[in-house]
């Protein structure tokens, strides 16, 4: 079993990218990658429309995509979204602060805590050099006060796998790690059960990040698995 | 493969006495660095095989002193010299040294060494400051080539390199890591200055090597794998697969994995 948990469809407006599930099916298909968590595009500020579009590709591929949603702090109607999107069969919420919150934000935190009571995850961007900047102090304040919630903090900069040592309730996705070797590297002060495949598709490849962990010689076979599909099996209760 | 791979981006390290090991590292931690010789096994061990490799010194980017610098120089010479169908050798110039940089930079060029290494993050140095632009100045009155590490620093982003290499507009220079995170900025870089090309050591995301081949040019991107130790970290068939899970047509391939780099040395005078 192999699942990504990274993956982008819908439309980004700002890179000009549309991204349709059928497309991802096909590539996890020739990458050999069994499930998928899917999102929109977190620059795409439409956030219902492009939701829609998830549940369209969790209903039409149920087997093989997991829908995360999108969710914009600023939207007064937030939480009550946040139960809706649960009951139609969203497992996750997506959110970071370039819709304008930052994460010491009081709306930010409200956020975290209706999905502590929901009981799904919260997928946040670390500090992506190429889109955006977080600052960290805040972040990892808000990670440290709801130790309960669990977080996918995606993209493996230099800075998450620091955060990640110290909090406890933190998952590290593998998109922006350059090698197998690298990722390895984290395993010594994070812990291997909480590292997630993430390929940041359709900007990553999942052949590519299937590759690159299965050729480094770091990891133990047990290790690979469950960055492969133990932990998110776990995170996400499939 | 029925064309020459070259990795351009190697660093080698001359074995040293355990005594200068337990000087610098914690009792317990590996010996990182890798040898002219062990790099030769692993580029036989990658499938396909990789043919040869631009290598240069590893401590002295920021040299602790002119003799450092030069002696990890002799060492780059030396294996050129006992390996020429395996190694190009590139010498490593610390700007912060100011004339003396200048006299070991003509001092390995003279000697056979006709690439140019510089680290501008390690010293703190902006690449587009006046010691970068000396540097350059001295480098393109020589006929080399110089290779600059990127990154996200203020030192040595895509930005501030492609300010020094459009203040040298006739003087190719390779961005090596393709601006690492700030593959973006790199991608900006390349299409205005002409004169810059990249390596893919360090990059997070395959797909932009397909990016740069459509939106910049398919003749100004080398394989690449910053190899600097004898495992871990960065390694060459990984570097490789990145490349070869693209799937590229032969021809591009071909040109990603080693033509462009021929083409690109043999313009200052080494015949790979």
């Amino acid at each position: 079993m192999r699942i990504d948990v990274h993956n982008h469809i819908g439309v980004d407006p700002a890179y000009g990218e549309d991204r349709t599930a059928d497309e991802l099916v096909k590539e996890m298909d020739g990458a050999g990658v069994d499930r998928c968590v899917v999102f929109p595009f977190t620059t795409n500020p439409d956030i219902r429309e492009q939701n829609e579009v998830v549940k369209s590709a969790i209903d039409a591929h149920p087997d093989r995509l997991v829908g995360f949603y999108t969710m914009n702090p600023r939207l007064p109607e937030m939480t009550d979204l946040m139960y809706e999107y649960g009951e139609r069969g969203f497992r996750g919420v997506v959110t970071d602060p370039r819709f304008g919150i930052g994460h010491e934000h009081k709306r930010f935190h409200e956020l975290v805590e209706c999905a502590l009571v929901l009981d799904i995850p919260v997928w946040l961007h670390s500090d992506d050099k190429d889109t955006m900047r977080v600052y960290i102090s805040p972040l990892e304040s808000m990670l440290g006060k709801y130790g309960g919630a669990r977080f996918i903090l995606s993209s493996m900069y230099y800075d998450a796998t620091g955060i990640a040592t110290r909090q406890k309730n933190v998952y590290l996705d593998t998109a922006t790690s350059m090698s197998g070797s690298m990722v390895a590297m984290a395993t010594q002060p994070v812990g291997t059960h909480r590292i997630l495949m993430g390929s940041n598709t359709p900007y990553g490849m999942l052949r590519r990040e299937v590759g690159k962990l299965e050729i480094t010689e770091e990891l133990t076979d047990f290790q690979k698995r469950l960055i492969l599909s133990l932990n998110a099996e776990r995170l996400l209760k499939l | 493969m029925s064309f020459l791979i070259i990795d351009m981006h190697v660093h080698l390290s001359e074995e040293k006495p355990d005594s200068e090991w337990v000087w610098m590292q914690w009792p317990g931690s590996d010996a990182r660095g890798i040898t002219a010789e062990q790099f030769i096994g692993k580029m036989d061990a990658c499938r396909p095989r990789i043919d040869m490799a631009l290598v240069f010194g590893l401590t002295s980017l920021a040299s602790e002193s002119p003799e450092r610098m030069r002696e990890e120089n002799d060492y780059i010479l030396k294996v050129v010299e006992a390996y020429p169908d395996r190694f190009v050798g590139a010498g490593v110039v610390d700007p912060s040294w100011g004339d003396r940089a200048i006299e070991e930079l003509r001092r390995f060029v003279e000697a056979g060494l006709r690439v140019v290494k510089i680290r501008f993050s390690s010293m703190h140095i902006h690449a587009n400051s006046e010691a970068g632009q000396r540097v350059f100045a001295e480098i393109e009155r020589l006929g080399a080539l110089p290779v600059c590490h990127s990154d996200w620093t203020h030192y040595s982003n895509p930005l501030v390199l492609g300010d020094l290499a459009m203040m040298f507009p006739d003087l190719k220079m390779v961005m090596q890591h393709f601006g690492e995170y700030l593959s973006r900025d790199a991608l900006s870089v390349c299409k205005k200055a002409d004169n810059v090309y990249v390596d893919t050591s360090a990059l997070v995301h395959p797909k932009n090597v397909v990016r740069f081949i459509e939106e910049v040019s398919p003749d100004r991107i080398m394989y690449a794998s910053d190899t600097l130790s004898i495992r871990g970290g960065l390694q060459p068939q990984d570097a490789l697969e990145r490349i070869l899970c693209l799937g590229l047509p032969e021809q591009l391939e071909e040109k990603v994995l080693g033509g462009n780099a021929v083409e690109l040395l043999r313009s200052v005078g080494v015949k790979p």
